[in-house]
C-alpha cells in the first residue's frame, strides 16, 4: 500500500503545550478526517507537514520523500487551506492568484476561472471586501487549481454555509474519483466527516488518541447505558470511556458487539456518533 | 527566481507609488535646501534600505502571508534570497526614478552627475548593503517591531554616545577620537580617488557584504516558527 | 414584557447588496437562530442592531427602546460575540477583563474567571497567541460575564470543537431559564440551532424568506418527494424550491397540508424537512416561476 503521508514518532515542544509521539499515515488514494478539541494540536500538526512550524524530532514523508529534504517538489503537489486568511487583503483576486500561479507547473488557469465561477466569486474584488465564508472559499480555489494530489485543509468549511459545505464536499468526493488524490482535513464539523471521510484520526492534548476507519468507528464502536455497578462488576471489551450521570453510567467502547454479549439485560446500547465519541474521549474517564 | 520577484512586486505594488511619492518629496526638499551633494547621498543610502526592506516586510506581517510564501513549493533560502533581490531592484529602481524626477527642475546638472559616477554609486552600494545587512536579518527574525527596536536603540545610543563626548572638555577623549576616525572613514572614502583599484574594493566589499546579509538571514529565517 | 428585538421595513444599502425592507420579531426569553447562506445579510443586519453601520431607512427597537436614541442603554445589556474576534493581540486574556469589566455596571468578575476556568482559557497568555476557537471563546466569557439580557451573537460556534458547542450551547439554554433574557444568533451549524432555538429565522440575498418557532416551521413545512411525472407547471406553485433529479424529485413546502390534499392520490411522500434541506431547497432549488 502506498501511502501520501506518513508520520513517525513526531515531536513539539511549546511553552505550555507538547505535541509528543504522534505517528500516523494515510494512504494514497484516502480521505482522512482529523478532529480533536481546540487547542489539541491540529493545526500545528498540519503546519508542521508545510514545515511552518519545525519539529523537534520525528520525522515526515510525503509521497514517500523527507518533507524537509524535498520541500519545494513535495509543495507543488499540495494543495493548502488554512483557518486564517494569509493573503494580502488589498489586492485583488486575480492578482493573487497571478502572483501565486507560477509556481505550479501544473497551474490550471481554465479550471481556476470555472471554480470561481461556481464559487460567485468576482476577480475584480479585493480579498478585504470578501466575507469570511467567501475567503475561504477563495483559498479553496486556488488549493483546487492546480491538480493537486494532497490536499491539505485546516478546518475549510469553518464559516461556510451548510449549503455550500455540502457542494465542497460533493466536489471533494469528485476529486476523489481520481485515485490518485489524497485529503488531510481538520474540522469540527463532524457531520461532514462523516458524509465523506474513509479514515478519522482523534487527537487531544498533542496526542493521537485513535487513527482508524470511519467504517470501524461508526461499525464497530458503541455507547453502553446501564447501572452504576456495571463497571465495578464486568471487564466491558474494548472500553474507552465512562461518564457517570444521574442514572448510571454511559460507557464508550471500541466493540459494541462483543460488549453486548456481557451485559446485563436491563441496559442499552447506541451507535455512537463522531460527536459522541469525540465528546467521551475528551470528557469521559480513562479506563486503562 | 524571476516568479519570487515577480510575485513580491505584485504583492506589494501599491508601496513601489508610495516610494515613488516618496522619492519626489526627497527630491524637492533636496533640491529646496540645498542639500550639498554627499549628505544627499548618506541620506539615501540610509533611507532607501530601510523603506525598501522594512515596508515589505511589515506589509507580509500585517497580513501574515508569510504563511501564504512558506506554503509555495520552495524553500525558505530561496525566500531570502529573493527578499533581498526584490530589496535591491527597489532600492536601485527607487534611485533612478529620483535621479530622472529631479533632472526635471534641477538647474545644475553637475549635481547631478555626480551622481551618476561610478565611485558614487559604489559608495551608495556599500553604504546601503551595511545598513541593510544591520536591516534586513534584524526584521526577518524579529519582524517590523524588530526594525523599530533596532532603530531606536541607535538613536539612544547616538544620543548618549554625543553627549559623553560633548561633556568631556579632554580633547583626547577615547570616544571623541572613536568618532572622529569614523567620520574621517566616511571623508575618506568619498574623497578617496576613483582609481579602478578603489572601486573594486568598493565593489567586492559591497559584495561580501551583502553575502553575509543573505547568509545570516537564511540562517535566521530557517529557525522561525509560523 | 416588552420583546427583546423589533425590526421594522430595515433598509441597508450597498454597492452590491442590499437589505430589503426587513422585519423581525423576537420575544423576551428564547432563543432565536438566524441562518442563511454566505452573504445573506446576518452579519450586516447583526451590525445593524448595534449601530456599528448605518441604516438607509426603518426601525429598531432592543427591549421596545430605539436603537439609536437609547444606544448606550441598550449596550449595556446586550452581551455580544463577532463572527471575527478583534482584540488588542498584545493584551493578555486577564489584562482583557479589566478593559471590558469598566463599561458595564453588572459585570461579575468572579463569573468571568470561572468561566475562563470552563472554557480552559489561559489568562497569562497573549491574545494574539490564542487560535481562533479560543478567542471566540474568550469572546463568549467577556459577553456572558455581565448579567446581559440580549445574547447578540454573530456565528459563535464557528471555530468550536462539537464537545464545547454542545456544552455552549447548554449554557445558553441555561441563560434564558431566566425568562427575561433572550439570545440571537446567527450560524451555519444547523444541527445545533435543531438542537437548541425556538425561533428560526432564514435570511437570503438581503431578504427574510421565513421567521417563525421551529415547532410551526418543522410541523407545516414538508420535504416532498417524488417521480417526476408529478411535476408540472401547476405544481410548481405549491413549492418555495425544487431540485430534479433524473427520475425523480425533492421539493420543499411551506404548507404540507395543502399539498397532501392537492397531491391526494399522487405517489408521493412527504417527511418532515431538516434545516440543511430547506437551507438547500431555497437556496439551490428551483422556483416557480
Amino acid at each position: 500500500m502506498e501511502y501520501a503521508v506518513e508520520i513517525e514518532n513526531l515531536r513539539k515542544e511549546f511553552k505550555g503545550f507538547t505535541l509528543k509521539d504522534v505517528s500516523f499515515r494515510i494512504p494514497k488514494g484516502y480521505v482522512m478526517g482529523l478532529i480533536g478539541p481546540n487547542g489539541a494540536g491540529k493545526t500545528t500538526l498540519i503546519k508542521m507537514i508545510m514545515n511552518l512550524i519545525r519539529k523537534n524530532s520525528g520525522r515526515i514523508f510525503v509521497f514517500g520523500k523527507d518533507h524537509i529534504q524535498h520541500e519545494a517538489e513535495i509543495k507543488s503537489q499540495i494543495g493548502f487551506v488554512y483557518d486564517v486568511p494569509c493573503f494580502y487583503e488589498d489586492l485583488k483576486l486575480k492578482k493573487l492568484a497571478s502572483a501565486i500561479a507560477p509556481f505550479y507547473p501544473k497551474w490550471n488557469q481554465e479550471l481556476f476561472l470555472k471554480l470561481m465561477n461556481e464559487f460567485e466569486l468576482p476577480l475584480g474584488k479585493k480579498f478585504k471586501k470578501l466575507s469570511h465564508g467567501m475567503k475561504m472559499k477563495f483559498s479553496l480555489c486556488l488549493a483546487l487549481s492546480h491538480d493537486a494530489d494532497l490536499i491539505l485543509m485546516d478546518e475549510p468549511t469553518s464559516g461556510l454555509d451548510p449549503v455550500f459545505r455540502q457542494e465542497l464536499l460533493a466536489q471533494l468526493s469528485q476529486i476523489m474519483l481520481d485515485e490518485e488524490k489524497t485529503v488531510l482535513f481538520s474540522t469540527h464539523i463532524t457531520s461532514d466527516l462523516e458524509r465523506i471521510a474513509d479514515y478519522i484520526t482523534f487527537i487531544n492534548n498533542g496526542e493521537i488518541l485513535f487513527s482508524s476507519t470511519l467504517d470501524d468507528i461508526l461499525g464497530k464502536w458503541g455507547i453502553i447505558k446501564a447501572g452504576k455497578d456495571l463497571l465495578e462488576k464486568k471487564d466491558i471489551p474494548g472500553i474507552m470511556r465512562s461518564q457517570k450521570t444521574e442514572y448510571g453510567i454511559e460507557i464508550l467502547t471500541s466493540n459494541i458487539k462483543k460488549a453486548q454479549t456481557i451485559l446485563p439485560p436491563d441496559s442499552i446500547t447506541e451507535k455512537a456518533s463522531l460527536e459522541d465519541i469525540m465528546y467521551f474521549m475528551s470528557k469521559g474517564d480513562k479506563h486503562a | 527566481m524571476l516568479k519570487h520577484i515577480r510575485r513580491e512586486l505584485i504583492f506589494n505594488q501599491t508601496q513601489l507609488y508610495i516610494f515613488a511619492g516618496y522619492m519626489i518629496v526627497f527630491w524637492i526638499w533636496i533640491d529646496w535646501q540645498d542639500i550639498p551633494f554627499r549628505m544627499s547621498l548618506l541620506f539615501l543610502s540610509f533611507v532607501l534600505p530601510l523603506f525598501c526592506a522594512a515596508s515589505i516586510q511589515a506589509r507580509e506581517e500585517k497580513f501574515k502571508a508569510w504563511t501564504l510564501n512558506c506554503s509555495l513549493p520552495t524553500n525558505r533560502k530561496t525566500l531570502v534570497l529573493a527578499r533581498l533581490i526584490t530589496s535591491w531592484s527597489l532600492i536601485f529602481a527607487a534611485f533612478v526614478f529620483g535621479l530622472l524626477f529631479s533632472a526635471l527642475f534641477q538647474e545644475n546638472p553637475a549635481f547631478l552627475s555626480q551622481f551618476l559616477e561610478p565611485k558614487s554609486i559604489l559608495i551608495f552600494l556599500l553604504l546601503s548593503s551595511l545598513f541593510l545587512a544591520f536591516l534586513l536579518p534584524f526584521v526577518i527574525r524579529f519582524g517590523i517591531s524588530g526594525v523599530i527596536i533596532g532603530l531606536v536603540a541607535l538613536q539612544v545610543l547616538g544620543v548618549i554616545t554625543l553627549l559623553l563626548a560633548q561633556t568631556s572638555s579632554n580633547k583626547d577623549n577615547i570616544l571623541r577620537s572613536f568618532l572622529h576616525s569614523i567620520i574621517n572613514t566616511v571623508k575618506f572614502f568619498l574623497d578617496h580617488d576613483p582609481t579602478p583599484g578603489f572601486l573594486l574594493l568598493l565593489f567586492f566589499s559591497a559584495a561580501a557584504v551583502n553575502i553575509f546579509t543573505f547568509k545570516f538571514s537564511q540562517f535566521l529565517f530557517a529557525r522561525r516558527d509560523f | 414584557m416588552e420583546p427583546a428585538l423589533e425590526i421594522n421595513k430595515l433598509r441597508k444599502e450597498y454597492k452590491d447588496f442590499k437589505l430589503n425592507d426587513i422585519s423581525l420579531h423576537l420575544p423576551s426569553g428564547y432563543i432565536m437562530g438566524l441562518i442563511g447562506p454566505n452573504g445573506a445579510g446576518k452579519t450586516t443586519l447583526i451590525k445593524l442592531i448595534l449601530n456599528m453601520t448605518q441604516r438607509k431607512s426603518g426601525e429598531i427597537k432592543v427591549f421596545g427602546l430605539d436603537n439609536l436614541t437609547h444606544e448606550t442603554d441598550i449596550k449595556s445589556r446586550i452581551g455580544f460575540v463577532h463572527e471575527e474576534p478583534h482584540y488588542y493581540g498584545y493584551l493578555k486574556v486577564k489584562e482583557i477583563r479589566s478593559l471590558f469589566s469598566r463599561f458595564y455596571t453588572n459585570w461579575n468578575n468572579d463569573l468571568f474567571f470561572s468561566l475562563c476556568g470552563e472554557f480552559s482559557l489561559p489568562l497569562n497568555k497573549r491574545i494574539a497567541a490564542l487560535s481562533r476557537g479560543t478567542k471566540m471563546k474568550l469572546s463568549l466569557a467577556l459577553a456572558l460575564s455581565h448579567d446581559a439580557d440580549f445574547l447578540l451573537m454573530d456565528e459563535p460556534t464557528t471555530g468550536l470543537d462539537p464537545v464545547f458547542r454542545r456544552d455552549l450551547l447548554r449554557k445558553f439554554s441555561e441563560v434564558i431559564q431566566n425568562e427575561n433574557k433572550t439570545v440571537l444568533f446567527s450560524t451555519h451549524i444547523t444541527s445545533d440551532l435543531e438542537r437548541t432555538a425556538d425561533y428560526i429565522t432564514y435570511i437570503q440575498k438581503g431578504e427574510i424568506l421565513f421567521s417563525c418557532t421551529k415547532d410551526h416551521l418543522f410541523e407545516t413545512w414538508g420535504l416532498v418527494k417524488g417521480g417526476n411525472e408529478v411535476l408540472n407547471r401547476e405544481t410548481h406553485r405549491f413549492f418555495k424550491g425544487v431540485q430534479r433529479g433524473p427520475y425523480s424529485f425533492k421539493a420543499l413546502t411551506a404548507d404540507k397540508e395543502k399539498v397532501r390534499r392537492a397531491f391526494s392520490g399522487k405517489n408521493i411522500l412527504i417527511d418532515k424537512p431538516s434545516l440543511d434541506d430547506i437551507m438547500f431547497l431555497l437556496s439551490k432549488g428551483e422556483i416557480n416561476a
